[in-house]
């Protein structure tokens, strides 16, 4: 019964999605184009094609890469209130995309540059942390992402106290901000690639990641490397979330409010919780980013749309106080 | 908490403190600073006064009591729409530009003292880069802010006044009143001769404009192309795509009662289907001829992107000040043959009396051509 329900509110989420939009192009353009495409102005093609389908399927594999990494690390951190950024991965790749803007590079750099800022922080902080031998490995990783992360964070905003007031500045913002706007089938293509890569193995491993909660010698008992676990679970999640950065900018909330609904409506044990996680991320940033692109004729940023719909739901959260 | 002795003598001191503190000075603003600034003078702390002038077309705010011409010798610029105005007016008494450093490659046309002025930082209250001790290092007789004339800026320069007893005077940056700011603020800083030419050539230019407006039949629909993926954009009103509204063209990017910066979507660009995109942003421009899918725009399949300089400053915007009066000339010689005629002419006159250059042959073109 729960899985027909899921089925048929994707189904007509999807169904709004591909036929709703700025440009007049319905339902029954969208039927013709499927099955006899010739039949109809090639524009409308383009717009499909090119525009809408891209930034759909952008949606949805960004969501559930975001909402997955964040069920992984929740787990592995052990504590409800982690996101997919709690590494510094995108604070990292913001400050990428803040100095390739400011530096006035093309698109396909200020992506690059994004991409390459995510996996260096996080590669800086794996490598702070392992130097923290007398800490907790777990609480080294989260005090050193929080440090770079704020480090990134100044140098941000120090490129803004520099960039044009009237050009890059708003660039900036815009990007820090989020959204879908610009996806291209190409980014889709190299972003698209990075995301499935990096969900593999946390869906493949999603048994194991029961594990990571356990203390190392007990896991090792049944036979897991948690250290091992746990790399494989930071670099997927880096992965992804630089990925997701690169192309979208900064998206916040998916991959924190997204697997507590996820838990509460199977339970904690990753089996499940991983699939429906994923499921549950796609189908939430396409809601937000539909609505993001129709209520107005200029854009919402989407990092605003699920920053109102996940603040009110991690505050009621936190005060149920439920660990 | 419990509340013992100690915590309550330490609340009460801390309580001192805080009424001690320059918020304290705060208050003595908010009581005497009226809301709306009245036509009079008012009192505004210790031996300074807050003075309006307004008149029809234009608007000028005087905080704090003006020097006469001949005592001012040396200005500050608190903004960048205020850079271009001030290096027209009074380059030989501006301190330096908020925002730009006009000495690196590509802008050897301009006079070698021009070139040579620092970047002094911009005064906008939090955001300010210039702190108001490196303002008191830099004593000028005369602080000059330009653009947008709210509550907020005048407040933001009543404070500064009041805390550094430097005036204030902040012009309103509308384009349409080029010509008669640059009259009034002439006459302020003593150099109405100066400043007359450049009211006649923006009087001529914003005319010319206004009649070129009227006679259209029909708006020609354009979009103002930002960003590094050409996907930002000034709505209708704004004052990044002032020009181009000028001269009578409808701006597709419209929303109620808002004139500020917007994303828009590629789909949203084909519904609206713009016959002209205007951007002074290499990157767009590039980004815009070069994607196939924005050959689906009436514009981009027409050739109609059309490219503007940005030396010494923006030719359409950034900053939004003076500079645009050459992005304006530009865009109607673009659509009026008369106007093309003269435009090269038009230019380097503009180009003489505002940024006190000749530039040659040579420099003109690497200048006009914004690839």
């Amino acid at each position: 019964m729960k899985f027909l329900c899921g089925l048929l509110v994707s189904l007509a989420v999807l169904a709004s999605a591909l036929m709703t939009g700025a440009f007049p192009l319905g339902g029954a353009e969208v039927i013709s184009l499927l099955f006899s495409p010739e039949t109809l102005d090639p524009q409308l093609a383009i717009v499909f094609w090119q525009i809408r389908l891209p930034r759909i399927l952008a949606a949805l594999l960004i969501g559930a890469g975001l909402s997955g990494a964040g069920a992984a690390y929740q787990g592995m951190f052990q504590n409800p209130l982690v996101s997919p950024d709690i590494l510094g991965v995108a604070a990292g790749a913001g400050l990428g995309a803040c100095l390739a803007i400011w530096l006035q590079m093309p698109v396909v750099a200020v992506q690059a540059m994004a991409f390459i800022g995510g996996l260096l922080i996080v590669t800086l902080v794996s490598l702070t942390a392992r130097g923290a031998k007398h800490h907790d490995p777990i609480l080294a990783l989260v005090l050193t992402g929080i440090a770079w992360g704020t480090l990134s964070g100044a140098a941000i905003s120090l490129i803004k106290i520099l960039a044009d007031p009237y050009t890059q500045l708003p660039s900036i913002t815009f990007w820090l901000l989020g959204g879908l706007s610009s996806i291209t089938p190409d980014d889709l293509y190299y972003a698209g690639t990075g995301i499935t890569v990096g969900v593999l193995p946390l869906l493949l491993l999603r048994w194991r990641l029961n594990l990571l909660s356990l203390p190392e010698e007990e896991a090792l008992v049944m036979g897991v490397n948690v250290r091992h676990l746990r790399l494989v679970c930071i670099v997927s999640a880096t992965l992804i979330t630089a990925s997701a950065v690169a192309i979208a900018g900064i998206i916040g909330w998916v991959g924190l409010v997204v697997p507590h609904v996820s838990r509460l409506l199977t339970g904690t044990d990753y089996q499940r919780l991983m699939p429906l996680s994923l499921f549950c991320g796609g189908l939430f940033l396409l809601c937000t980013d539909t609505l993001a692109r129709t209520v107005n004729h200029t854009e919402l940023p989407l990092g605003i749309v699920t920053s109102f719909i996940g603040a009110p739901f991690f505050l009621t959260l936190l005060l149920r106080g439920k660990r | 908490m419990d509340i013992t002795r100690r915590h309550f003598m330490a609340g009460l001191i801390a309580s001192g403190l805080g009424v001690a503190s320059p918020f304290g000075l705060t208050a003595t603003i908010r009581q005497t600073y009226p809301a709306t600034l009245p036509s009079g003078i008012a009192k505004v702390g210790r031996n300074l006064s807050v003075a309006s002038h307004s008149s029809a077309t234009g608007q000028l705010f005087t905080f704090g009591e003006l020097p006469p011409p001949a005592a001012i010798h040396k200005i500050l610029s608190a903004g960048a729409p205020g850079d271009p105005l001030l290096l027209a007016m009074a380059p030989e008494k501006l301190l330096g530009l908020s925002s730009y450093e006009l000495s690196h490659a590509g802008n050897e046309f301009l006079p070698e003292s021009v070139r040579q002025l620092p970047k002094t930082g911009r005064l906008a209250g939090r955001g300010s880069s210039l702190s108001l001790e490196q303002l008191m290092v830099l004593k000028p007789d005369l602080i000059i802010d330009c653009g947008m004339t709210g509550e907020t800026f005048r407040s933001l320069a009543a404070r500064t006044v009041a805390r550094t007893g430097i005036p204030w005077l902040l012009v309103d940056g509308g384009l349409r009143h080029s010509a008669s700011q640059l009259r009034q603020l002439g006459t302020l800083l003593g150099v109405a001769e100066r400043a007359e030419l450049q009211a006649q050539l923006a009087d001529r230019f914003l005319q010319d404009a206004q009649a070129f407006a009227d006679r259209q039949p029909i708006a020609l629909r354009f979009y103002s192309a930002r960003g590094f993926n050409g996907l930002e954009t000034g709505l209708q009103g704004s004052l990044h795509t002032e020009a181009a509204e000028l001269l009578g063209m409808h701006n597709v990017a419209r929303q109620q009662g808002q004139a500020h910066l917007v994303k828009v979507s590629l789909e949203q660009l084909l519904a609206w289907q713009p016959e002209v995109i205007i951007t002074q942003d290499v990157r767009s421009w590039r980004h815009i001829t070069s994607d196939p899918v924005w050959r689906g725009i009436q514009a981009v399949a027409q050739n109609q992107v059309l490219l503007f300089p940005r030396r010494p400053f923006g030719w359409l915007d950034a900053p939004p000040g003076v500079n645009r009066l050459a992005g304006l000339r530009m865009l109607q010689a673009r659509f009026d043959q008369t106007v093309a005629l003269t435009l090269q002419q038009d230019l380097r006159e503009f180009f003489r009396l505002f940024y006190h250059c000749t530039p040659d042959d040579a420099q003109w073109q690497r200048l006009m051509s914004a690839q």
